[in-house]
């Protein structure tokens, strides 16, 4: 594999993770406004 | 307190990312770059196997002391351990597909890790196939204790029996000892506490969303 396309890889990866990681916080906050309306 | 965690795992996440890639060296062995999906694959089966352990030890706990928010931790940690489970079967795959040439190979891991999903998929349908919750509950709960000896067979011990598996040596050799260069193992335990921790984020958002769903259902108490 070409250091280009690890690069691309390596940088599609940490750009997924942090996705993930914002979605997960977005959505801790959401249950946490539910938990205190219910 | 909370804050300071979740960026923790952010930052180790990363870590082990940037660790996988560019600073553990290629597994010997292998073919081109396909050793560096060992730093994701082996987490995640590690993550799937804590989550449906995580789910028997609940169960256990529902069982003894009929608390509802047992038998919702243990369903939440079925549904974890399935997702983390076919995130290693898929990774698992992929890195076949390079040293096996094909994606699927009937090796004693992947039969093995396929019963293990096929068992947990099961406790889902048997979840959602009983009206009555308190039978719901009770039974399920029983199958994932039964769920307590089975997970750790078809994970550590089914696969060992076959001795024509091609799956590399596990992480921890015959001998007892890590079998690998000391960076791939410094990344690889990286990615065990990122997995678990990541599977009880997860399982913490996936009980309180359970619970507010719960509430919410519940028929509204009498006014005197």
């Amino acid at each position: 594999m070409e250091t280009g396309t690890l690069t691309w890889v390596l940088a599609v990866n940490l750009v997924i993770w942090a996705g993930i990681f914002l979605f997960l916080v977005r959505l801790d906050r959401k249950v946490r406004e539910l938990e205190k309306k219910s | 307190m909370r804050k300071i965690l979740q960026l923790a795992l952010l930052v180790l996440g990363w870590l082990v990312i940037l660790g996988g890639f560019l600073w553990a060296p290629l597994g010997k062995g292998f073919l081109g770059h396909s050793s560096r999906i060992l730093f994701f694959h082996v987490p995640m089966a590690w993550a799937s196997f804590i989550a449906f352990i995580a789910a028997g030890v609940w169960s256990v706990r529902y069982l003894i002391g009929r608390d509802e928010e047992h038998d919702r931790s243990a369903a939440v940690a079925v549904e974890l351990g399935l997702l983390f489970g076919v995130l290693a079967t898929v990774t698992g795959a992929m890195w076949a597909r390079t040293m096996w040439g094909a994606f699927w190979n009937w090796d004693p891991r992947q039969v093995s890790i396929a019963f293990a999903l096929l068992f947990y998929a099961a406790y889902l349908a048997l979840r959602s196939s009983i009206p009555d919750e308190e039978a719901r509950r009770r039974l399920t709960a029983s199958y994932a204790v039964l769920g307590l000896a089975i997970a750790p067979f078809l994970f550590f011990i089914a696969p060992r029996m076959v001795p024509t598996s091609l799956h590399p040596e596990p992480v921890i050799n015959a001998q007892g000892k890590p079998a690998m260069e000391s960076r791939m193992l410094m990344v690889l335990i990286g990615g065990f506490v990122w997995a678990t921790a990541l599977f009880f984020w997860l399982h913490d958002l996936g009980r309180r969303c359970a619970r507010v769903v719960a509430r919410r259902e519940a028929p509204p108490l009498p006014v005197e």
